[in-house]
């Protein structure tokens, strides 16, 4: 009942699939930089090759922030629950901190694999 | 149109909700992974009424579903509006252009694709605009291009199955209306 064409359109399909499905596996995991935003402002983007130390002006006073082996995190805030100092090390595209009283916002960039931890309709 | 027309049309756009509303009822393990049914529907009437009443009846029984199931104008409406819209776009493109082929009465599709080829077509077509429209409207991450590849895989195995559906419907749809043309 498949016609020739039908079984090169399923034959194109499932190699299409196949391939989607092992990129993940050969994309190169470099985690390089991390992006900054604060407020609406633009976005910067830092290397997290070289491991340093500074201090962001947010919306309600200082933020530093620490690189160190690839990894991001926000060692002191000015806000008041320090969910973002809580949040600790990132190191992985996709994860990110936030402090929403100062509006900072740091994500890992990156093309390796990120995950979806949920989903919910 | 005559009324004739109207009834088929009002007479498959109700099949079509009565299989999307029956497939609802049914446990999916994952939240957009559904087997289209009503999809076979929308096969049906464009072998038999053509393009654009193929596409109507795609746009109705999702409104009208909406409204039985009480999802009308939610997130998964949109997903389920977006997704019937364009395949059945897809699949009455493909119809409209093959039968253009006149030539080769056997295949009626373009490149010589059965009912079952449109049919997976639809079916992927319908599994990818919804993750485009999941990605614009419901999570901006990347992330969920991910699932690009079980979709595709999905849209294959469900388009194989309706399409294998469809063909015997259109066969016995076909029979029906032209026994009732000649009344």
């Amino acid at each position: 009942m498949l016609s020739r064409s039908d079984k090169i359109l399923i034959f194109c399909l499932l190699s299409l699939a196949c391939f989607l499905f092992m990129k993940p596996f050969f994309a190169s995991v470099e985690v390089a930089q991390a992006s900054i935003k604060v407020g609406n402002g633009p976005v910067e983007t830092i290397s997290l090759t070289m491991d340093r130390k500074f201090s962001i002006e947010g919306d309600k006073g200082k933020v530093v922030i620490e690189v160190k082996d690839g990894r991001v995190r926000v060692v002191e805030s000015s806000c008041f629950q320090k969910i973002c100092v809580n949040t600790g090390w990132i190191n992985k595209p996709g994860q990110n901190i936030v402090c929403l009283p100062n509006k900072v916002l740091v994500t890992i960039e990156g093309k390796g694999s990120s995950k979806i931890d949920g989903m919910s309709y | 149109m005559n009324n004739k027309r109207i009834l088929y049309i009002s007479v498959l756009v109700a099949l079509a909700s009565v299989l999307q509303i029956t497939e609802s009822l049914f446990p999916h393990p994952l939240p957009w992974l559904r087997l289209g049914l009503a999809n076979m529907i929308t096969l049906t009437s464009l072998v038999i009424f053509g393009f654009g009443i193929a596409v109507q009846i795609a746009v109705l029984r999702t409104i009208l579903s909406s409204f039985l199931l009480g999802t009308f104008l939610s997130p998964g409406f949109f997903l389920s509006f977006s997704g019937a819209l364009v395949s059945a776009l897809v699949m009455g493109g493909i119809y409209s252009l093959g039968s253009i082929e006149k030539s080769n009465p056997s295949s009626h599709y373009l490149f010589g694709l059965s009912i079952i080829g449109v049919s997976i077509l639809g079916a992927v077509s319908h599994n990818l605009t919804q993750l485009f429209v999941a990605y614009l409207f419901l999570i901006r991450h990347k992330g969920v291009f991910l699932t690009l590849p079980f979709l595709i895989l999905a849209g294959v195995v469900t388009g194989y199955v309706v399409g294998y559906g469809a063909n015997y419907l259109s066969k016995e749809v076909r029979k029906i209306v032209v026994e009732d043309g000649k009344k």
